[in-house]
């Protein structure tokens, strides 16, 4: 790849000596503040041929191979030189006569010479000069293997390092400028407008350079791994530096940048402004239960001719935020810039830390291992975990409540109702079938115990009916087979099964008489063909799952009608 | 670039603090840069496409170009584009071609590099990783692998008398036609009548046709078949000359293979065990004898890329290989040793009816023993090793 001298032999040190005029300027003008009559001309323009000397002479001692001795003469005669030109650069302007007025009292008084204006101006080209120069020294080792000891800093960090610094200074000295040394603790100052021309200058020339470097460091290092670089990729690289700084810049402009409302100021509002929303529902629904109540004393008082008053329908919002006295009312579309501005501010920091530590998991690490991190974050992990066990508890024992509590209802608080046989499907009389023997079983002292399953039952019962036992255990499989199967079941079969039904209820009755006999007291329901307590076929059936899985309780079951 | 997330947030403070609007707009081009190079570099290698064209088959001595082609689909351009091919090293040297690029939106760039194939086997081209990042060395740098493909150098195939068989070859009756046994069901053709020539053979019809007398000419009906049984296993060859003999192994089994299929159009088959980095394992291969050409591209294609491995004794893939042979095939066993094993299984094949051939690939002159033994077995023996010995074969 031919290399384009232009960018190192020009562009680098005319972007560092405007970087430096544009710092400069700024510390001319915060001097302004307080000698407003002092040029600082001579200030801004020495710092920057200052930088660009620097940039000239370490390029020169490197190209002479000047060491030692050599090296410190030269640098000698450099700074000579800066002083001269500077004192010289200070009379400018002056009359001659009061120059060589000046030069006059030299002899007599030597550290005249050193005027605070020069002194100043040379201290201060002076860091220029440094500065410049160790930027050169970092622009031209990008790319070189690193060094091994401890305190080694990448130059692409020491360059830029230097640039984020030149530009905090920068920034702190032009916003004080701005604001005044005397409004920098008063908080409640309003928002400084305006284009800060040196700054933007700055920063978008500090860009350009950051892709500059960007690029001489994959460049070399390309070269030094020998692979082969397109030609055209140093013009496309500066093109597209450019429109990507230019589009970069383009979206900063758009976003809103003032603020009248403080953060804490608009999160009020906006707190506000829900509690609003939340009254003005809460009105509404007070007025919707109400409306019904008013409707029926507005008919009474039709009938007894008694005046009623108006439900409450009034909706208006109550009063938002009153201007403070002697202020100004915080105007909406204030407050919605604010807001926005807010909104951006916030977004953009949040997605800085978050992405920067997405990138940097070491230091994520090493944040969340911070003991009062930590112990937040089990606190949290904690209560996370007590919520969600406690949502879990609340749907877990509601249904089981509801379903409890329906269970729980007193036959007598059913309601009677007819129900017929023959309109369940088979699945369902197979069910009503063994239900019915499990009550009247129940009513001859076989009660169901509320844990056993329908087998343990049966083999409880059967022994007892010992000309239905077999049909017992029919009775009881074919329960179990349509409370628990998904087979479906015929008419054929629930015929069947209701035969078995009918010789089980026969062993019972025979079971009865047999009691009666020895007890004439007893009742006989059987002469009625019709059951105490017939309840509705869906109550019925709703006690099978208690019955099926021996949980439920041995309350009255349904009667039954014939076919 | 380590301290520019501290120097944004830096800014949004001093901005905050000093309340400048024209720092909060510093603020945001910052936060703009940061944050479109992060977009920008994650965005564009989702838009790359790359197309990798080459033959994918080339026989030793071959110079095989390789076009790589990598678009940007996006709109977005590409500042710069790392593209880095692995090559085998037996291949090219520098085992590898990179280049750094810049790809305009919907732009396309073609690489072309050669592959000089320098060696039989089978070789990835790949994998292709191509690296981008940001103009400012923001964000982190992003990379994609696209997935090697592969090409298959064959192994040198020397023609058939180079290698001085055949007279003395496996396929002893092919030059001399002499058929053992014939198929009355499947007639040739026809010739002129000789002396002693069965009256059964006359074509009657044939006869009337031509005016003169004429004999059927019957298909050989014994099984012409061939498998060359190859030894890769690692304990049979000695360990300084190994890999020389292997290759001079895999030229011989492929020059049988070529000479059999294309210069006398009959089966051929292979068997061998062998490490294959195809699977990155050891497998036994056994390609039943076909005479097709493209059988045969498939044999060499197998003999491009088996390599050395520890495998089970030879003389098992031998007798197990053996079984699905038709009676009176024909074995052509290439090994880098002779054992009593082999010997016995040479005895057996012989005996279950099969023509068997022996081709030692190891240094040295045959010896008295060895030539006694062939003898006492019958079955012939050529020891392979250097150029020097062909040319004696000549």
């Amino acid at each position: 790849m031919n290399r384009n001298p232009w960018p190192e032999n020009l562009f680098r040190p005319l972007v560092i000596g405007v970087l430096f005029g544009c710092i400069a300027l700024s510390l001319v003008e915060l001097v302004h503040l307080f000698f407003p009559a002092w040029n600082g001309t001579i200030l801004i323009v020495s710092c920057v041929l200052a930088a660009l000397e620097a940039n000239y002479s370490y390029r020169l001692i490197r190209a002479r191979s000047l060491r030692g001795a050599d090296a410190l003469k030269f640098r000698a005669v450099e700074l000579a030189m800066f002083f001269l030109l500077l004192k010289i650069g200070g009379y400018i302007g002056d009359r001659w006569t009061d120059v060589l007025a000046d030069i006059q009292t030299w002899p007599r008084d030597p550290l005249a010479i050193l005027d605070p204006e020069t002194t100043v101006a040379f201290i201060l080209a002076l860091l220029s000069w440094r500065t410049s120069t160790q930027t050169a020294r970092d622009l031209e080792r990008i790319g070189e293997p690193p060094e091994q000891h401890r305190h080694y800093v990448p130059p692409i960090e020491s360059l830029t390092s230097r640039f984020f610094w030149g530009g905090t200074v920068l920034l702190i000295v032009a916003g004080l400028t701005r604001i005044g040394i005397a409004a920098l603790l008063d908080l409640r100052r309003p928002s400084v407008p305006g284009l800060v021309f040196n700054v933007l200058v700055y920063f978008l020339l500090g860009l350009v350079m950051l892709g500059q470097m960007q690029f001489t460091r994959l460049r070399k290092q390309w070269e030094a791994q020998r692979i082969k670089i397109a030609g055209e990729l140093a013009g496309r690289w500066a093109r597209y530096s450019l429109a990507f700084i230019g589009l970069a810049a383009l979206l900063a402009f758009l976003l809103p940048t003032g603020y009248t409302v403080g953060l804490l100021d608009v999160v009020g509002s906006a707190l506000e402004l829900i509690g609003v929303i939340l009254w003005f529902v809460a009105r509404l629904l007070i007025f919707l239960v109400t409306l019904p109540l008013w409707l029926l004393l507005w008919l009474l008082s039709r009938l007894f001719g008694d005046q009623v008053p108006p439900p409450q329908s009034d909706f208006t919002l109550p009063e938002l935020p009153q201007q403070e006295p002697g202020g100004a009312a915080p105007d909406w579309s204030e407050m919605l810039r604010s807001l926005l501005f807010w909104a951006v501010a916030l977004g953009m920091v949040f997605y800085v830390v978050r992405s920067y530590l997405h990138d940097h998991p070491e230091l994520l690490k090493a944040l969340t291992g911070l003991g009062p991190i930590r112990a937040l974050r089990r606190f949290l992990t904690a209560f996370w975990h007590r919520l969600v066990g406690l949502a879990e508890t609340v749907g877990e024992r509601i249904p089981r409540r509801l379903s409890l509590r329906r269970v729980r209802r007193k036959p007598s608080e059913e309601p009677f109702r007819f129900f017929r046989l023959g309109a369940l499907s088979p699945r369902e009389r197979i069910l009503y079938y063994y239900l019915s023997i499990l009550r009247r079983a129940g009513q001859q002292g076989f009660p169901r115990q509320r844990a056993q399953t329908p087998h343990e039952y049966d083999a409880i019962l059967g022994p007892n009916l010992p000309q239905a036992q077999q049909e017992m255990a029919l009775l009881t499989q074919a329960f179990v087979e349509a409370r628990y199967s998904r087979h479906t079941f015929d008419r054929e079969q629930a015929r069947r099964v209701r035969a078995d039904w009918q010789r089980v209820k026969a062993a019972l009755r025979a079971l009865r008489c047999k009691a009666d006999a020895s007890d004439p007291s007893g009742a006989d329901e059987e002469h009625t063909g019709q059951d105490q307590n017939p309840p509705g076929g869906s109550e019925a059936l709703a006690g099978i799952a208690d019955a099926g899985a021996g949980q439920g309780s041995n309350r009255g079951m349904p009667g039954e009608r014939t076919e | 670039m380590r301290n520019f997330v501290p120097f944004l947030l830096v800014l949004f403070v001093i901005a905050a603090l000093l309340r400048a609007d024209f720092f909060f707009t510093i603020a945001y081009l910052f936060f703009a840069v940061y944050l479109l190079s992060r977009l920008w570099t994650r965005r564009t290698v989702k838009h790359l496409r790359v197309q990798r064209r080459f033959v994918d088959r080339a026989f030793l001595g071959d110079r095989v170009r390789v076009d790589l082609t990598v678009q940007n689909t996006g709109w977005l351009p590409i500042p710069w584009l790392e593209v880095h091919e692995s090559l085998p090293v037996q291949l090219t040297a520098p085992p590898f071609y990179r280049e750094v690029v810049s790809l305009g939106p919907h732009e396309r760039r073609h690489f072309a590099y050669t592959l000089n194939c320098r060696q039989r086997g089978y070789y990835p081209i790949g994998p292709l990783t191509m690296q981008t990042g940001d103009l400012l060395g923001i964000a982190r740098r992003n990379q994609t692998q696209v997935a090697p493909e592969h090409i298959i150098v064959y192994p040198r195939v020397v023609p058939l008398q180079e290698l001085g068989l055949p007279t003395r070859s496996p396929q002893v009756a092919l030059p001399a036609r002499s058929h053992l046994f014939e198929d009355p069901a499947r007639v040739m053709g026809v010739r002129d009548y000789q002396r002693g020539d069965s009256p059964r053979r006359i074509h009657w019809t044939a006869t009337a046709s031509a005016g003169r007398l004429l004999v059927k000419q019957y298909q050989p009906s014994i099984a012409r078949e061939t498998l060359i049984c190859l030894d890769l296993n690692r304990e049979d060859y000695e360990r300084r000359q190994r890999y020389t003999a292997t290759e001079l192994a895999i030229v011989v089994a492929a020059s049988i293979a070529n000479h059999i299929i294309v210069r006398e159009g009959l089966p051929a088959g292979l068997a061998t065990e062998a490490w294959d980095p195809l699977l990155d394992d050891g497998a036994r291969f056994l390609l039943p004898p076909r005479s097709e050409r493209a059988h045969l591209m498939s044999l060499l294609e197998v003999l491009a890329r088996v390599q050395v491995t520890l495998a089970a004794p030879f003389v098992d893939l031998l007798r197990c290989e053996s079984v699905n042979l038709p009676w009176g095939a024909t074995l052509a066993i290439i090994t880098g040793r002779e054992s009593e094993p082999l010997f016995d299984t040479l005895v057996y094949l012989q005996r279950a009816g099969f023509a068997v051939a022996l081709i030692l690939v190891q240094p040295g002159r045959q010896s008295p023993e060895l030539r006694e033994r062939a003898n006492l077995l019958s079955v012939p023996i050529h020891r392979i090793w250097a150029e020097r010995d062909l040319e004696t074969w000549r």
